[in-house]
């Protein structure tokens, strides 16, 4: 508490925070362009663009667990397949879709914590392991549950009506509105009291109990709300691909997934975005030849891992850096 | 139900075998990879290649664990050592890309259409009254006990004590002057010639394909995790209880849950066990 | 404001065979108090003790009413008891600022689920917290630091940053564990005077571990001295330091 005998001025930065215009700009400018983007694209690429998005929330998911918390939790692929085939199976029992999504929502979190609960005192490749292990079963028990998935057979999805719209256009909108939204929730969170106490169990776990931080707590929040988010994307991946199969959430998905997270860079929003455009660029480049795509996709790997870890976002950090003047200031808000 | 046995024997000897040279790497290098089922992939198909041109199956598997280790050494050398102050996570990211590396330079040096491993003891077997046993199942079990016999021994040679040495204490070990370069290589050279056997096998008994190491792999893993990674005996054991216990899910609860056999006995394992594992690993900061 | 005691009674703690703590008993009473002793004393695992890192295996810890043995490491960081520790500890990529608001975790009265959907409350109180961390920045002299990413201040800061997020916690106890380690000496007078300045306003009963006892003894009111984790002697400054017992135990035994 400052003394009585002197009044600290403190500046407005401190009290009232400001997000730099610049930034702003140049997200707003983003989203508009995004939002012309049919008037452009013909309908497939649309798709492909939808793709990216719901890869890119999926991510997203990833970043949370393994980027912020800095857990290694692989389950992500076995959650996408969760959220896919739920939501799909309560739509077509009547549901609405927005209710079967939130509800799916939960219910992924639910699961999140019973993955989490004894996993958070893991760490290391024995987390990696574990967490690979119950996104696996969680496909077994999709696969097993023929009655109701179809198994091994397929799953047609039922299909949302968009009220007459164009199909593939109202799809592209869901996934744009989804993931703007959560960007902007996650990126809200990253910066303020949650995203500073879950930087702090992941860079110093030790120090964290002395501030009162226990992480165990945070790193199951981290799970539940990674496994919410990669179910939401799975829902929507499920409208977006119209049938469901369990061969599409085995682990091929998860290194895929992981691809997306190292080259767009652990721990960037903006990374996320970068790593499913990347893979998503390379399927549709490399289409008909599967054994190039794993190439591409297990040398990209090696070489970021190697050469540049903080992957493609980590490249527009080092450009802002030599382009700013002010290097080693922030503005008091991270850059996004 | 002995028939069960055998065959989860056979099954377990080459998550044990692979499992037990996930284990020496990780000893070693401080490495977990992830390819270690792949890696054993290019020997495999060379053996398989030399067979078809009319070499008897012994020294076409002999030159194909040659050319596992050599490949081994090789990608330690590469791969590995230049990032050994990496934490595990990246390393096994790196791993992860090895794996999908390594088998598409399979696919596109060797194709992709499955194909036989022909080997003198790959048809027919023994009749105990109801009870077959294929000759393939006998060499397996037998090379398992054979490998473990072996390296055994290895660990008490000069060599072998080196490498326990670095996988306890590195900074005492170089200063003891043991290289830990050599050690290195050295064991991912022995890893991949191990995983090249259990590919073989396990090709033999079913075929050899790009796709054959996929499903080997985590339950290696689990394998390693169940010797906490750090107990040799204990993978190769893990290894072959995952085995029988994969076969008797098959059999009692349905073929579709026998997959998951190794996937609850990871989970419940960790799960349960995790205070004392905790103590066990040297941490690096993740 | 009274200050808060905190008391160590007859801790003993072991490592494996290892006896690193024996029959320990230690009283901290406002002001700022020192531990000392040579290296490997024990005095780091003192403070373990009393931020729940480590369990005697017998003895109690209270800080006023409150045992401490035995409850969670967090809940005890919750309960007020700051600390530093030997190396800081800072995230590299958050500002200098960001860092210290860290500290005051253990002091916002709404939850997460607030910040969740960004209610009115918790913004007021976001904007508390960054207040009250841009003060603590104050006595150090490091409200123009506050914007520098902490992987890019020197040692000296980075300390003091770390002091400024254990007080931001409003801790009933301070324990600082070697905070003058590596600095020069105009930075120790800084850290000093703005130590002592926090401890005056907020009458706030004060630890520190220190190896200069020179240092040690010109600031504390009362000194311990811990060796092969026994206390061998504890009271005011001048007096210990002259203590032969002590002298020997740094310097080791004088022949003849």
């Amino acid at each position: 508490m400052a003394s009585a005998e002197t009044t600290v001025n403190i500046p407005e930065w401190v009290s009232h925070p400001r997000r730099p215009r610049r930034a702003t700009v140049t997200r707003l400018a983003l989203l508009a362009m995004m939002l012309v983007l049919p008037w452009f694209l013909g309908g497939y690429y649309i798709y492909i663009v939808s793709l990216v998005l719901v890869y890119t929330l999926s991510t997203l998911g990833m970043n949370v667990m393994v980027g912020w918390t800095g857990q290694i939790g692989l389950a992500v692929a076995g959650f996408f397949g969760l959220g896919a085939y739920t939501t799909s199976i309560l739509h077509e029992r009547g549901l609405p879709w927005i209710v079967a999504l939130l509800a799916v929502g939960v219910f992924a979190a639910a699961t999140g914590f019973v993955d989490g609960y004894p996993a958070v005192r893991l760490f290391g490749f024995f987390l990696a392991i574990a967490s690979l292990a119950f996104g696996d079963l969680i496909l077994r028990v999709i696969i097993e549950a023929d009655g109701l998935t179809g198994g091994g057979g397929g799953y047609p999805v039922q299909l949302l009506d968009f009220w007459g719209f164009d199909r593939e256009i109202a799809l592209y909108y869901l996934c744009l509105l989804a993931i703007v939204g959560f960007m902007v929730l996650v990126g809200r969170v990253l910066d303020g009291r949650l995203g500073r106490t879950m930087r702090a169990v992941n860079n110093i776990q030790i120090v964290a109990p002395s501030l009162g931080i226990a992480p165990p707590k945070y790193k199951l929040i981290a799970f539940m709300i990674s496994g919410s988010i990669a179910a939401i994307a799975g829902a929507i991946f499920a409208q977006l691909l119209t049938y469901l199969n369990p061969d599409m959430f085995k682990t091929s998905l998860l290194i895929t997934m992981l691809v997306m997270l190292i080259v767009g860079g652990v721990g960037s929003i903006w990374g996320s975005f970068a790593g499913a455009v990347f893979v998503v660029f390379v399927q549709e480049w490399l289409q008909a030849f599967a054994v190039y795509q794993r190439i591409v996709f297990g040398i990209s790997l090696m070489l970021c891992i190697g050469l540049l870890p903080g992957g493609l976002a980590s490249l527009g950090g080092r450009v802002r850096e030599r382009t700013s003047k002010r290097r080693e200031r922030s503005t008091g808000i991270e850059q996004i | 139900m002995i028939q069960q046995i055998l065959s989860g024997l056979e099954a377990g000897s080459w998550y044990a075998m692979l499992a037990v040279s996930i284990v020496i790497v990780m000893k070693a290098t401080d490495v977990p990879n992830f390819a270690q089922a792949q890696i054993g992939m290019p020997g495999s198909y060379i053996a398989v290649n030399l067979i078809g041109k009319g070499w008897h199956a012994i020294p076409a598997m002999l030159i194909g664990l040659a050319v596992g280790y050599i490949i081994g050494a090789i990608i330690e050398r590469i791969a590995i050592r230049p990032l050994s102050s990496l934490s595990h996570f990246p390393m096994l990211v790196m791993t992860i890309g090895l794996t999908y590396a390594l088998v598409s330079f399979v696919t596109i040096t060797f194709g992709s259409e499955p194909r036989s491993f022909p080997a003198p003891w790959t048809e027919g077997g023994w009749f105990f009254g109801d009870l077959y046993v294929p000759y393939s199942q006998v060499i397996t079990i037998l090379l398992g006990i054979a490998l473990a016999l072996i390296l055994t021994y290895f660990f008490r040679t000069t060599w072998g004590v080196r490498m326990r040495a670095i996988s306890e204490n590195p900074g005492v070990a170089r200063l003891l002057g043991i290289n830990s370069g050599v050690v290195s290589s050295l064991a991912w050279g022995l890893g991949a010639a191990i995983s090249t056997l259990a590919m073989m096998l396990h090709t033999q008994a079913t075929l050899l394909a790009d796709s054959s190491a996929d499903p080997l792999i985590l339950k290696a893993f689990v394998a390693s995790v169940l010797g906490s990674f750090t107990s040799l005996s204990g993978a190769f054991i893990g290894g072959l209880a995952i085995g029988i216990l994969e076969n008797l899910t098959g059999v009692w609860i349905g073929t579709g849950w026998k997959e998951a056999a190794a996937l609850v006995v990871v989970v419940v394992y960790l799960f349960v066990r995790m205070p004392s594992l905790a103590k066990t690993i040297k941490p690096r900061e993740v | 404001m009274t200050p808060h005691t905190l008391a160590l009674r007859d801790i003993n703690v072991a490592f494996g065979g290892n006896k690193v703590l024996e029959g320990v008993n230690l009283t901290f009473s406002g002001g700022l108090h020192g531990l000392v002793g040579p290296n490997g004393a024990g005095k780091t695992t003192c403070y373990n003790v009393i931020s729940g890192y480590v369990t005697p295996q017998s003895g109690s810890v209270t800080l006023g009413d409150s045992s401490l043995v035995g409850v969670a490491a967090h809940k005890i960081g919750a309960l007020g008891v700051g600390r530093t520790f030997q190396t800081p500890k800072l995230i590299p990529t958050m500002t200098v600022l960001e860092n210290v608001m860290l500290g005051a975790n253990r002091t916002y009265t709404t939850g997460h689920v607030a910040e969740f959907f960004g209610s009115k409350k918790f913004r007021s109180e976001e904007r508390r917290v960054r207040e009250l961390a841009y003060l603590g920045l104050q006595p150090f002299g490091l409200a123009d630091n506050a914007r520098d990413k902490a992987s890019s201040v020197p040692l000296a800061v980075q300390k003091m940053v770390e002091i400024a997020r254990a007080v931001v916690t409003d801790p009933r106890v301070l324990l600082l564990d070697e905070p003058a380690a590596g600095l020069g000496a105009s930075d120790v007078d800084r850290m000093v005077n703005a130590l002592q300045q926090i401890i005056k306003e907020r009458n706030l009963t004060t630890v520190i571990i220190e190896h200069d006892l020179h240092l040690v003894a010109e600031i504390c009111t009362n000194l311990s001295v811990l060796h092969y984790g026994r206390i061998i002697a504890e009271g005011e400054p001048r007096l210990v330091v002259s203590d032969d017992t002590v002298i020997e135990a740094y310097l080791g035994k004088r022949k003849g």
